[in-house]
C-alpha cells in the first residue's frame, strides 16, 4: 500500500496572510522548496517540518499527515 | 529585492545555464569525434566538463556558508534536487558504458579515448539537464 506525506501548508500559509516567498523567507529555504512541499512533490525534513509548523502557528501533526 | 528573491533569480539563471553548458559540451565532444581533434577542443570539452561537476556540487555553500542568499541558494529543496540528478547521471553513465561494452563485440577498434569522453559526457550532461529540468519544474 502506498503513502505518502499530505499536508495543509497552503491553507494554513493563506490563513496567516504569507505568500510563499514570505514563508521561504521565515523557515530559512527558497521559495520553489516551499512550493514543493505545498505540493506534495518534495518530502521535507524533519527539520524543515517543524520549522514550518512553528512559522505557521500549528503542530506538526496539523500541518502534515500519512495519506493512504 | 529579498534575498528569497535574488536567490530565485540566481537560482533561475543557474537552471538555463546547466542546459546551456550541457548542450555545448555535447556539441564540442561531438566536434571532436568529427575530426576537430586539436588541443583546443579537447581543453574545452575538458573545461566544461569540470565547470559542470563543479555546479552539481554545492561549492558555494563551501565557501560562502554564512551567505544568506547561498543560504537560500543552496537549500534542502536544491539539496535532493543535487542528489536525483547526480544518481541520474550515474544510471546514465553505467547504461552507456555497457552499451560500449555490448558494442566493442562487433567493432573491437573503439578507443579507449573516445569511450571514455562519451560516457563522461554522457553522465554530466544527463546530470546537469535533470538538474535544471528538477529546478525550473520546482520554480513553477
Amino acid at each position: 500500500m502506498s503513502e505518502r506525506l499530505a499536508n495543509r501548508i497552503k491553507s494554513e500559509r493563506e490563513k496567516a496572510s504569507l505568500t510563499q516567498a514570505a514563508l521561504a523567507e521565515l523557515v530559512g529555504v527558497s521559495r520553489k522548496t516551499i512550493n514543493t512541499v505545498e505540493n506534495g512533490v518534495f518530502t521535507p525534513s524533519a527539520t524543515l517540518a517543524i520549522k514550518l509548523a512553528q512559522a505557521l502557528g500549528v503542530s506538526v501533526e496539523q500541518l502534515f499527515w500519512i495519506e493512504r | 529585492m529579498t534575498a528569497v528573491d535574488i536567490a530565485e533569480r540566481k537560482a533561475r539563471v543557474r537552471a538555463f545555464g546547466c542546459l546551456f553548458i550541457a548542450a555545448l559540451t555535447a556539441a564540442v565532444m561531438v566536434a571532436v569525434r568529427r575530426g576537430w581533434n586539436s588541443d583546443f577542443p579537447q581543453g574545452l570539452w575538458l573545461g566544461l566538463l569540470v565547470g559542470s561537476a563543479v555546479i552539481l556540487l554545492p561549492i558555494n555553500r563551501w565557501i560562502r556558508p554564512s551567505s544568506p542568499v547561498v543560504r537560500f541558494l543552496d537549500d534542502e529543496g536544491t539539496r535532493e534536487n543535487r542528489r536525483l540528478s547526480c544518481t541520474l547521471g550515474f544510471w546514465a553513465v553505467i547504461v552507456v558504458a555497457l552499451l560500449f561494452g555490448f558494442a566493442s563485440h562487433f567493432e573491437p577498434g573503439i578507443a579507449g579515448e573516445e569511450v571514455g569522453q562519451i560516457v563522461a559526457t554522457a553522465g554530466i550532461a544527463s546530470a546537469m539537464v535533470a538538474f535544471a529540468i528538477l529546478e525550473l519544474r520546482a520554480a513553477r
